[in-house]
Protein backbone atom coordinates (compact mmCIF):
# COMPACT_ATOMS: atom_id res chain seq x y z
CA UNK A 1 0.00 0.00 0.00
CA UNK A 2 1.17 3.78 -1.00
CA UNK A 3 1.85 6.55 1.78
CA UNK A 4 -0.74 8.48 0.18
CA UNK A 5 -3.75 5.68 0.61
CA UNK A 6 -2.15 4.73 4.03
CA UNK A 7 -2.89 8.95 5.09
CA UNK A 8 -6.48 8.49 3.34
CA UNK A 9 -7.08 5.15 5.19
CA UNK A 10 -5.91 6.77 8.61
CA UNK A 11 -8.06 10.07 8.12
CA UNK A 12 -11.06 7.82 7.16
CA UNK A 13 -10.58 5.63 10.48
CA UNK A 14 -10.36 8.70 12.56
CA UNK A 15 -13.33 9.93 10.87
CA UNK A 16 -15.05 7.25 11.52
CA UNK A 17 -14.08 7.13 15.45
CA UNK A 18 -15.80 10.25 15.55
CA UNK A 19 -19.08 9.00 13.55
CA UNK A 20 -19.31 6.34 16.16
CA UNK A 21 -18.81 8.58 19.24
CA UNK A 22 -21.76 10.33 17.40
CA UNK A 23 -24.10 7.56 17.59
CA UNK A 24 -22.78 6.10 20.61
CA UNK A 25 -23.44 9.35 22.72
CA UNK A 26 -26.72 9.89 20.82
CA UNK A 27 -27.66 6.38 21.93
CA UNK A 28 -26.27 6.60 25.31
CA UNK A 29 -28.13 9.78 25.73
CA UNK A 30 -31.26 8.60 24.65
CA UNK A 31 -31.29 5.70 26.76
CA UNK A 32 -29.62 7.00 30.10
CA UNK A 33 -29.99 10.74 30.08
CA UNK A 34 -33.65 11.53 28.35
CA UNK A 35 -35.20 9.44 30.30
CA UNK A 36 -34.95 10.85 33.32
CA UNK A 37 -36.16 14.20 32.57
CA UNK A 38 -39.06 12.89 29.87
CA UNK A 39 -40.92 11.11 33.12
CA UNK A 40 -41.72 14.16 34.22
CA UNK A 41 -42.41 16.93 31.61
CA UNK A 42 -41.18 19.98 32.75
CA UNK A 43 -40.34 19.38 36.47
CA UNK A 44 -38.09 16.87 35.96
CA UNK A 45 -36.07 19.18 33.10
CA UNK A 46 -36.20 21.43 35.56
CA UNK A 47 -34.64 19.09 38.46
CA UNK A 48 -32.34 17.55 35.49
CA UNK A 49 -31.06 21.29 34.08
CA UNK A 50 -30.41 22.42 37.41
CA UNK A 51 -28.38 19.09 38.69
CA UNK A 52 -24.77 18.72 38.38
CA UNK A 53 -24.88 16.39 34.66
CA UNK A 54 -24.45 19.17 31.82
CA UNK A 55 -24.71 17.32 28.71
CA UNK A 56 -23.44 20.43 26.84
CA UNK A 57 -20.18 19.68 28.36
CA UNK A 58 -19.67 16.96 25.88
CA UNK A 59 -21.91 18.14 22.64
CA UNK A 60 -19.84 21.45 22.94
CA UNK A 61 -16.35 20.26 23.55
CA UNK A 62 -13.72 19.90 20.99
CA UNK A 63 -14.30 16.30 20.15
CA UNK A 64 -16.86 17.61 17.90
CA UNK A 65 -15.81 20.09 15.43
CA UNK A 66 -12.35 18.31 15.43
CA UNK A 67 -14.09 14.85 14.28
CA UNK A 68 -16.23 16.83 11.74
CA UNK A 69 -13.27 18.43 10.46
CA UNK A 70 -10.96 15.56 10.21
CA UNK A 71 -14.42 13.90 8.35
CA UNK A 72 -14.12 16.49 5.92
CA UNK A 73 -10.39 15.77 5.39
CA UNK A 74 -11.23 12.23 4.77
CA UNK A 75 -13.54 13.23 2.05
CA UNK A 76 -10.77 15.61 0.49
CA UNK A 77 -8.22 12.90 0.64
CA UNK A 78 -10.37 10.60 -0.70
CA UNK A 79 -11.88 13.01 -3.64
CA UNK A 80 -10.46 11.02 -6.95
CA UNK A 81 -11.13 7.98 -5.14
CA UNK A 82 -14.48 5.67 -5.58
CA UNK A 83 -15.01 6.65 -1.68
CA UNK A 84 -16.39 9.77 -2.94
CA UNK A 85 -19.80 9.67 -3.41
CA UNK A 86 -20.48 7.49 -0.10
CA UNK A 87 -18.50 10.28 1.63
CA UNK A 88 -19.78 13.46 0.24
CA UNK A 89 -23.26 11.69 0.80
CA UNK A 90 -22.67 10.74 4.64
CA UNK A 91 -21.00 14.28 5.03
CA UNK A 92 -23.87 16.10 3.61
CA UNK A 93 -26.22 14.22 5.83
CA UNK A 94 -24.44 15.10 9.12
CA UNK A 95 -23.58 18.69 7.86
CA UNK A 96 -27.76 18.83 7.81
CA UNK A 97 -27.43 17.23 11.24
CA UNK A 98 -25.41 20.33 12.13
CA UNK A 99 -27.30 23.01 10.50
CA UNK A 100 -30.81 21.67 12.15
CA UNK A 101 -28.58 21.79 15.04
CA UNK A 102 -27.49 25.26 15.23
CA UNK A 103 -31.32 26.32 13.82
CA UNK A 104 -32.99 24.78 15.47
CA UNK A 105 -31.79 22.31 18.65
CA UNK A 106 -29.74 25.03 19.93
CA UNK A 107 -32.58 27.65 20.64
CA UNK A 108 -34.54 24.35 22.22
CA UNK A 109 -31.76 23.57 24.57
CA UNK A 110 -31.48 27.27 25.80
CA UNK A 111 -35.22 27.29 26.54
CA UNK A 112 -34.89 24.17 28.51
CA UNK A 113 -31.75 25.01 30.46
CA UNK A 114 -29.37 22.60 28.99
CA UNK A 115 -26.99 25.57 27.69
CA UNK A 116 -26.72 27.51 30.77
CA UNK A 117 -29.18 25.68 33.73
CA UNK A 118 -31.90 28.15 33.47
CA UNK A 119 -34.69 26.43 32.25
CA UNK A 120 -38.11 29.13 30.52
CA UNK A 121 -40.14 30.16 33.59
CA UNK A 122 -42.60 30.06 30.61
CA UNK A 123 -44.08 26.53 31.64
CA UNK A 124 -46.02 26.16 28.35
CA UNK A 125 -43.42 26.99 26.08
CA UNK A 126 -40.66 24.49 28.68
CA UNK A 127 -43.34 21.72 27.84
CA UNK A 128 -43.61 21.97 24.58
CA UNK A 129 -39.91 23.00 23.82
CA UNK A 130 -39.28 19.49 25.44
CA UNK A 131 -41.28 17.56 23.61
CA UNK A 132 -40.27 18.87 20.19
CA UNK A 133 -36.87 18.49 21.34
CA UNK A 134 -37.16 15.08 21.96
CA UNK A 135 -38.68 14.08 18.47
CA UNK A 136 -36.42 16.06 16.55
CA UNK A 137 -33.69 14.60 18.36
CA UNK A 138 -35.01 11.08 17.67
CA UNK A 139 -35.76 12.75 13.93
CA UNK A 140 -32.34 13.77 13.67
CA UNK A 141 -30.85 10.35 14.64
CA UNK A 142 -33.05 8.00 12.65
CA UNK A 143 -33.11 10.43 9.96
CA UNK A 144 -29.59 11.92 9.94
CA UNK A 145 -27.29 10.10 12.06
CA UNK A 146 -27.52 6.53 11.66
CA UNK A 147 -27.73 6.85 7.67
CA UNK A 148 -24.90 8.73 7.52
CA UNK A 149 -22.70 6.48 9.58
CA UNK A 150 -23.84 3.51 7.38
CA UNK A 151 -23.00 5.76 4.43
CA UNK A 152 -19.33 6.39 5.74
CA UNK A 153 -18.51 2.31 6.87
CA UNK A 154 -19.77 1.43 3.33
CA UNK A 155 -17.56 3.75 2.51
CA UNK A 156 -14.73 2.57 4.38
CA UNK A 157 -14.97 -0.85 2.65
CA UNK A 158 -14.35 0.59 -0.82
CA UNK A 159 -11.24 -0.35 -2.04
CA UNK A 160 -9.03 2.41 -3.73
CA UNK A 161 -5.77 0.36 -4.58
CA UNK A 162 -5.37 -1.17 -7.97
CA UNK B 1 -22.92 -17.30 1.31
CA UNK B 2 -20.37 -17.71 4.19
CA UNK B 3 -18.86 -14.54 2.90
CA UNK B 4 -21.76 -12.19 3.14
CA UNK B 5 -22.92 -13.73 6.24
CA UNK B 6 -19.09 -12.85 7.63
CA UNK B 7 -19.25 -9.30 6.43
CA UNK B 8 -22.76 -8.67 8.02
CA UNK B 9 -21.25 -10.23 11.35
CA UNK B 10 -18.51 -7.46 10.55
CA UNK B 11 -20.67 -4.66 9.76
CA UNK B 12 -22.57 -5.21 12.96
CA UNK B 13 -19.51 -5.56 14.95
CA UNK B 14 -17.99 -2.14 14.12
CA UNK B 15 -21.54 -0.71 14.63
CA UNK B 16 -21.81 -1.80 18.11
CA UNK B 17 -18.22 -1.70 18.90
CA UNK B 18 -18.63 2.15 17.89
CA UNK B 19 -21.92 2.73 19.74
CA UNK B 20 -20.56 1.01 23.00
CA UNK B 21 -17.27 3.37 22.59
CA UNK B 22 -19.30 6.42 22.12
CA UNK B 23 -21.36 5.59 24.71
CA UNK B 24 -18.84 4.83 27.64
CA UNK B 25 -16.48 8.33 26.14
CA UNK B 26 -19.53 10.04 27.00
CA UNK B 27 -19.90 8.31 30.01
CA UNK B 28 -16.43 9.21 31.14
CA UNK B 29 -16.51 12.77 30.21
CA UNK B 30 -19.81 13.45 31.51
CA UNK B 31 -20.79 11.10 33.90
CA UNK B 32 -18.40 9.74 36.10
CA UNK B 33 -16.54 13.51 37.04
CA UNK B 34 -19.84 14.26 38.71
CA UNK B 35 -21.25 11.24 40.03
CA UNK B 36 -17.16 10.19 41.71
CA UNK B 37 -16.01 13.73 42.31
CA UNK B 38 -16.13 13.81 46.07
CA UNK B 39 -17.11 10.41 47.00
CA UNK B 40 -19.11 9.12 48.83
CA UNK B 41 -21.43 12.73 49.12
CA UNK B 42 -21.69 12.85 45.61
CA UNK B 43 -22.57 9.29 45.22
CA UNK B 44 -25.29 9.72 47.44
CA UNK B 45 -26.63 12.77 45.44
CA UNK B 46 -25.96 10.65 42.05
CA UNK B 47 -28.28 7.63 43.67
CA UNK B 48 -31.12 9.98 44.53
CA UNK B 49 -31.41 11.62 40.88
CA UNK B 50 -33.14 8.80 38.29
CA UNK B 51 -29.83 8.74 35.76
CA UNK B 52 -28.59 5.27 35.45
CA UNK B 53 -26.49 4.04 32.92
CA UNK B 54 -26.44 0.55 33.89
CA UNK B 55 -29.34 -1.03 31.48
CA UNK B 56 -26.95 0.80 28.02
CA UNK B 57 -24.06 -1.06 29.04
CA UNK B 58 -25.92 -4.15 29.67
CA UNK B 59 -27.81 -4.17 26.46
CA UNK B 60 -24.61 -3.93 24.32
CA UNK B 61 -21.90 -5.28 25.92
CA UNK B 62 -22.06 -9.00 25.25
CA UNK B 63 -22.87 -8.22 21.54
CA UNK B 64 -20.02 -6.72 20.31
CA UNK B 65 -17.96 -9.33 21.76
CA UNK B 66 -20.60 -12.10 20.46
CA UNK B 67 -20.70 -10.61 16.78
CA UNK B 68 -16.77 -10.38 16.53
CA UNK B 69 -16.41 -13.94 17.63
CA UNK B 70 -18.68 -14.93 15.08
CA UNK B 71 -17.27 -12.89 12.04
CA UNK B 72 -14.20 -14.86 13.47
CA UNK B 73 -15.66 -17.70 13.02
CA UNK B 74 -17.36 -17.48 10.05
CA UNK B 75 -14.87 -15.96 8.22
CA UNK B 76 -12.30 -18.12 9.20
CA UNK B 77 -11.19 -20.45 6.38
CA UNK B 78 -11.77 -17.67 3.92
CA UNK B 79 -9.87 -14.90 5.63
CA UNK B 80 -6.37 -13.75 5.05
CA UNK B 81 -4.62 -10.65 6.76
CA UNK B 82 -8.17 -9.77 8.53
CA UNK B 83 -8.33 -12.76 10.57
CA UNK B 84 -5.46 -11.14 12.79
CA UNK B 85 -7.69 -7.92 12.89
CA UNK B 86 -10.72 -10.10 14.03
CA UNK B 87 -9.34 -12.18 16.47
CA UNK B 88 -7.79 -9.07 18.03
CA UNK B 89 -11.00 -7.44 18.05
CA UNK B 90 -12.84 -10.71 19.62
CA UNK B 91 -9.84 -11.28 22.32
CA UNK B 92 -10.52 -7.44 23.82
CA UNK B 93 -13.87 -8.24 23.54
CA UNK B 94 -13.70 -11.17 25.93
CA UNK B 95 -10.93 -9.25 27.87
CA UNK B 96 -13.26 -6.31 28.60
CA UNK B 97 -16.35 -8.06 29.16
CA UNK B 98 -14.33 -10.67 31.43
CA UNK B 99 -12.63 -7.14 33.21
CA UNK B 100 -16.12 -5.45 33.26
CA UNK B 101 -18.18 -8.89 34.68
CA UNK B 102 -15.66 -10.44 37.44
CA UNK B 103 -14.01 -7.03 38.57
CA UNK B 104 -15.24 -3.66 37.41
CA UNK B 105 -18.96 -3.79 37.77
CA UNK B 106 -18.78 -5.98 40.95
CA UNK B 107 -15.85 -3.42 43.24
CA UNK B 108 -18.49 -0.13 42.05
CA UNK B 109 -21.50 -1.53 42.89
CA UNK B 110 -20.41 -2.69 46.25
CA UNK B 111 -18.40 0.80 46.42
CA UNK B 112 -21.69 2.19 45.96
CA UNK B 113 -23.70 0.33 47.70
CA UNK B 114 -21.21 0.83 50.95
CA UNK B 115 -21.44 4.82 50.34
CA UNK B 116 -25.35 4.36 50.27
CA UNK B 117 -24.97 2.92 53.50
CA UNK B 118 -22.38 4.21 54.88
CA UNK B 119 -20.85 1.12 56.17
CA UNK B 120 -17.14 1.58 55.69
CA UNK B 121 -14.91 4.76 56.03
CA UNK B 122 -15.20 7.27 53.41
CA UNK B 123 -11.36 6.74 52.94
CA UNK B 124 -11.91 3.77 51.79
CA UNK B 125 -15.33 4.48 49.65
CA UNK B 126 -12.41 7.13 48.37
CA UNK B 127 -9.46 4.66 47.48
CA UNK B 128 -12.16 1.93 45.70
CA UNK B 129 -13.36 5.22 43.53
CA UNK B 130 -9.89 5.70 42.21
CA UNK B 131 -8.90 2.30 41.95
CA UNK B 132 -12.24 1.88 39.72
CA UNK B 133 -11.60 4.61 37.87
CA UNK B 134 -8.13 3.73 37.05
CA UNK B 135 -9.20 0.57 35.95
CA UNK B 136 -12.30 2.11 33.75
CA UNK B 137 -9.70 4.41 31.71
CA UNK B 138 -7.72 1.07 31.10
CA UNK B 139 -10.72 -0.51 29.56
CA UNK B 140 -11.19 2.54 27.82
CA UNK B 141 -7.97 2.41 25.76
CA UNK B 142 -8.88 -1.44 25.58
CA UNK B 143 -12.44 -0.56 23.84
CA UNK B 144 -10.49 2.13 21.68
CA UNK B 145 -7.92 -0.53 20.15
CA UNK B 146 -10.96 -3.44 19.82
CA UNK B 147 -12.86 -0.80 18.06
CA UNK B 148 -9.87 0.56 16.05
CA UNK B 149 -8.67 -3.43 14.91
CA UNK B 150 -12.69 -4.08 14.33
CA UNK B 151 -12.69 -1.07 11.78
CA UNK B 152 -9.48 -2.57 10.35
CA UNK B 153 -10.70 -6.01 10.15
CA UNK B 154 -13.77 -4.98 7.82
CA UNK B 155 -11.62 -2.64 5.62
CA UNK B 156 -9.10 -5.48 4.91
CA UNK B 157 -11.63 -8.20 4.75
CA UNK B 158 -13.80 -5.73 2.04
CA UNK B 159 -10.06 -5.36 0.13
CA UNK B 160 -9.43 -9.46 0.45
CA UNK B 161 -13.32 -10.45 -0.89
CA UNK B 162 -12.50 -8.19 -3.83
CA UNK B 163 -9.24 -9.29 -4.61
CA UNK B 164 -10.57 -12.90 -4.40
CA UNK B 165 -13.45 -12.17 -7.11
CA UNK B 166 -11.34 -10.67 -9.46
CA UNK B 167 -8.96 -13.47 -9.21
CA UNK B 168 -11.90 -15.73 -9.83
CA UNK B 169 -13.03 -14.14 -12.96
CA UNK B 170 -9.56 -13.81 -13.85
CA UNK B 171 -9.58 -17.82 -13.40
CA UNK B 172 -13.32 -17.88 -15.57
CA UNK B 173 -11.63 -15.93 -18.09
Amino acid sequence: MQMKDKIRDTALWIGMLFMATLIGATIYQSIVIVPSFSRDIPNGMIEFARGPFQTKAFWTSPIMPIGFLISILALILNWKTPRKKWLLLSLSLAALGEVLTVIVVFLQLKIMGLLDGNPSSDTVLLISTIRQWIGIDYLRFFILGVPSFFLYLKAMTVRITE
Amino acid sequence: MRKQITTLFLFIAVILWGTWFGGQLFNEALVIPKWLSSPPQSMLAYDAIPVKGGFFFFMINPFFTLFSLLATIFGWNVAGKSRTWMLLATLIGFIVSLVLIFYLAPLIHVTNEYAIQGSIPANQIIANTKEWMVGNRIRLVLEFCGFLFSIIALQTWAKESIYKIAAVNANLK
